[in-house]
């Protein structure tokens, strides 16, 4: 008797049966997973034009899989106790002692793949050249800022097998060329980040999500302020030594949850006192949010202060700038944080209507192709 | 519809296996042809009316055939049957081609204007298996199928349609008339599914994503290792993604009672070109050999009509499987080196000794597949110009130490080894030993349970990736 006969169908068929049962009774709840997408909706059957609907009905399911999300965990949980590595090395990729890093264009910006062309820096320049001109028009500054990617700072964490074609970044190619070809001010936090690192300073970036900590966000504002008052000595300085920290406990964050390691890895970063919060903003504006924008209590925070004297601030900004908001809005007289939806486009008709001092363009580091008109397939989140 | 998609897999193998094994057996053809249309279909609607078309006047012209009691006549029919089905190869698979070579050739005032034809799913496959019918009912090796649904089966078999093996009418025409799905037959389908569905997913999806990186790149700017890296991997991507299909063509068939002939056995490991096509897509030589080969005369007519007759078979055997110069050179290279084999190349090798001889067929066979996959003549001389040191000096602008992560490592060591017959000889020493119950009973659960680990392994590899397009889809 060969017991393989009888065995292997049975498991086989078993499998499948109880694959097919549970996806219509639903016994197992799938765990959460953070996928940072919509999933694909359930195609109609339109019989006049029946052609699309394969494609589109294969692209619901396997979005909407029976046990997916079980697989991808296990698959997550299999390929970082086995190898180290991640099951989605498209999106993250797992580096030493718990780092994980953005994968994909990020990455690939990271090692050099993509950079800027004389083309792209010659398109840029002129962009931002006409933004500085308009702001400077109505009576304002226009600033440049970009915050840098986790492995531009915490490169010694990432896997072995990622080197750098490239010594330099196209952001820093970008900032070289502000600086040397253009006279749009541009706030290096590159190099001060770097250094402050380097003399010990606390953890800068999140260990499991592409952003940086409050501790690091302290110090983009303090070198942002230390060079707004160059220009503007009115702005009351920044004294760090005030600022009080905590260590804060959590599982791991956005790129492990993405993993779906979310338990299996840990996060205790420095972070801001209670106090600190944003949330302390006192005023509003009624611009309309953009649709499908996920953070609309966010697109567009307001805090005002009784110093008539001091400036007036605009900054068009991403998640990065969030752990600074607070910091900034205490030294000038207004100032105007704008979320455009990772558009980092240029907003004439606002700077019309606020009127600023102070315009600064923060944009993350993985982000900067977005300025381009034509932006590489790939760009962006 | 992959073999290797989720829909496949969980929702229509199932549904098709239950309703087969729940069945009594006369209803077995018309379910397997009903799946088969709907598995069809389910890959381009539209182009479904060509499949139906072919069976429809492919059966038609099979009792013409078989009616006519002149031999003139019959031959009349065949060349109808035959210019029917080349036909629509040359209408849907080659006027791209064609027209946009005559463009080339006409001043821009005169190019002809045309909508590039979409390539219908396994048009080439199901064509040479009808063309294979016809012949065979001409040559009065089996009698002319007179139950429709029997031949639309044999042409719309779904385990077989779209990438093969190109089965010949006459060895399967009595499996479709009779045939019963037993324990043994049921459990090697299952067998052979779950191998071949680990040779595409675990393996070949593996060696896919550094072969495209690495032939995308301006082949001036590799250096050799890279180069040769590309090729290695898009060598081992190319045999696993195409037999781990075949292999899940026969595991197929065998799970609702058919024997499909084997297309793969080790071809990496030939020592000539000329043993080399008689391991890689076997159905396709045998296809060649019966219907082109030997009618052209094969190697009956004197040494250089034989050279002639390789000469053709090679320029159809390379267009068969694209509309492309690239493809077509493909096939003359082959011809090339199997017509030196010829002329004493095999002999001369021989006496060395087998490594010279199996070193030389890989080289052979490696550096062929440039053509394959480069996308036109120029990047495919550029890239071996870059395999012999003609492009950049260093890996500076591809970065391979990126790609070795521990996977690729292990896909790499596994993926060499599995080429060659080494786990078919270790399997079968283990099997024909000497066992207690007690160690067989062991033995086979735990290869059962361990393919139903690399099943759940694929499953979890397909949810987690999209990466997952075959090769052999686009002939």
């Amino acid at each position: 008797m060969q017991i393989k006969t009888y065995l292997l169908p049975i498991l086989f068929m078993g499998i499948l049966l109880v694959h097919g049962l549970d996806s219509i009774f639903q016994f197992f709840p799938e765990p959460h997973l953070q996928e940072n997408r919509i999933l694909v909706e359930k195609p109609e059957l339109d019989l006049s034009f029946l052609d699309p609907f394969p494609r589109d009905y294969e692209a619901y399911y396997n979005d909407h899989f029976n046990w997916r999300n079980y697989y991808i965990r296990a698959g997550a949980y299999l390929n970082y106790h086995a190898f180290r590595q991640s099951a989605l090395p498209a999106k993250v990729i797992i580096g030493k002692e718990g780092w994980l890093y953005k994968a994909g264009f990020q990455m690939d910006m990271y090692r050099g793949k993509y950079r800027f062309s004389p083309g792209d820096l010659k398109i840029l320049g002129e962009e931002l050249t006409y933004r500085k001109n308009f702001v400077e028009s109505r009576g304002g500054k226009y600033y440049v800022c970009i915050a840098p990617m986790k492995p531009q700072i915490y490169p010694e964490f990432l896997p072995d097998n990622i080197r750098r074609l490239n010594d330099q970044s196209c952001a820093q190619q970008l900032g070289e060329y502000l600086v040397t070809a253009t006279d749009v001010a541009y706030i290096d936090l590159f190099g001060p980040l770097q250094q402050l690192k380097d003399k010990g300073s606390p953890q800068l970036y999140l260990k499991t999500d592409h952003h940086w900590t409050d501790y690091s966000g302290m110090l983009a504002s303090k070198i942002i302020i230390d060079r707004l008052r160059e220009d503007f000595p009115l702005i009351p300085p920044l004294d760090t030594s005030t600022i009080k920290f905590n260590i804060a406990h959590y599982n791991g964050l956005s790129l492990a949850q993405l993993l779906g390691l979310e338990n299996e890895m840990e996060e205790n970063p420095p972070t801001y006192d209670g106090a600190m919060k944003f949330q302390a903003l006192n005023g509003s504006r009624p611009y309309p949010v953009p649709t499908q924008f996920p953070f609309p209590e966010e697109y567009c925070l307001v805090k005002v202060m009784p110093n008539p004297e001091w400036p007036k601030l605009m900054m068009v900004r991403e998640s990065f700038a969030t752990p600074l908001i607070k910091l900034l809005g205490d030294r000038f007289r207004e100032s105007v944080f704008l979320f455009d939806n990772w558009k980092h486009q240029f907003h004439p008709d606002l700077v019309e209507q606020e009127q600023p001092d102070i315009y600064i363009q923060m944009i993350w580091e993985g982000m900067i192709f977005n300025l381009l008109p034509n932006p590489p397939k790939g760009a962006g989140w | 519809m992959l073999f290797s998609s989720l829909l496949f897999l969980y929702v229509f193998l199932p549904a098709v296996l239950l309703l087969i094994l729940l069945s009594p057996q006369r209803w077995h053809n018309a379910l397997l042809l009903l799946a088969s249309l709907i598995f069809y279909a389910w890959g381009g609607v539209s182009y479904s009316l060509l499949l139906v078309g072919s069976i429809l006047v492919n059966y038609a012209v099979g009792l013409a055939i078989g009616r006519s009691s002149h031999s003139i006549r019959k031959k009349q029919w065949l060349i109808i049957g035959l210019i029917v089905n080349l036909g629509l190869l040359v209408v849907f698979k080659y006027t791209n081609f064609l027209l946009g070579n005559i463009n080339n050739w006409l001043p821009p005032a005169g190019k002809i204007d045309f909508k590039p034809i979409l390539l219908p799913l396994g048009i080439s496959f199901f064509t040479f298996q009808a063309i294979s019918y016809l012949v065979d009912v001409y040559r009065g090796a089996t009698a002319p199928q007179r139950k429709l649904h029997r031949l639309a089966l044999y042409i719309s078999l779904f385990p077989q349609l779209i990438a093969g093996p190109i089965v010949r009418y006459k060895d399967i025409a009595g499996q479709i008339r009779e045939r019963r799905i037993n324990r043994d037959l049921l459990s090697s389908g299952i067998e052979r599914f779950i191998i071949g569905l680990g040779k595409k997913v675990l393996l070949a999806n593996n060696f896919a994503p550094l072969a495209d990186d690495i032939f995308i790149v301006a082949p001036q700017d590799l250096d050799p290792l890279t180069a040769w890296t590309g090729l290695l991997m898009y060598t081992l991507q190319i045999y696993f993604d195409f037999s781990g299909y075949s292999d899940m063509a026969i595991g197929l068939g065998r799970m609702f009672g058919f024997q499909i002939p084997e297309n793969f056995n080790f071809p990496y490991i030939s020592r000539s070109i000329r043993e080399f096509w008689r391991r890689w897509h076997i159905s396709l030589s045998q296809w060649f050999r019966d219907y082109l080969y030997i009618p052209l005369g094969g190697n009956r007519k004197g040494e250089s009509r034989t050279y002639f007759n390789l000469f053709i078979v090679f320029l159809l055997t390379g267009l068969w499987h694209g509309a492309a110069w690239n493809f077509l050179l493909w096939g003359l290279m082959h011809g090339f080196f199997m017509i030196l084999e010829r002329l004493g190349l095999e002999q001369f090798l021989k006496k060395r000794g087998s490594l010279p001889s199996h070193l030389y067929t890989l080289l052979v066979v490696m550096l062929a597949w440039v053509l394959f996959r480069t996308p036109n003549l120029h990047h495919a001389w550029q890239y071996y110009l870059a395999l012999f040191g003609g492009g950049s000096a260093t890996d500076h602008s591809f970065d391979l130490a990126y790609y070795f992560g521990p996977d690729l490592w292990m896909a790499l060591i596994v993926g060499l080894l599995a080429a060659t017959p080494l786990f078919r000889t270790i399997s079968r020493k283990l099997e024909k030993q000497e066992m207690t119950k007690l160690q067989s009973i062991g033995y086979e659960s735990l290869t059962s349970f361990g393919l139903m680990l690399i099943f759940l392994y694929c499953t979890m590899e397909l949810a987690t990736e999209a990466y997952n397009p075959f090769i052999y889809f686009r002939f």
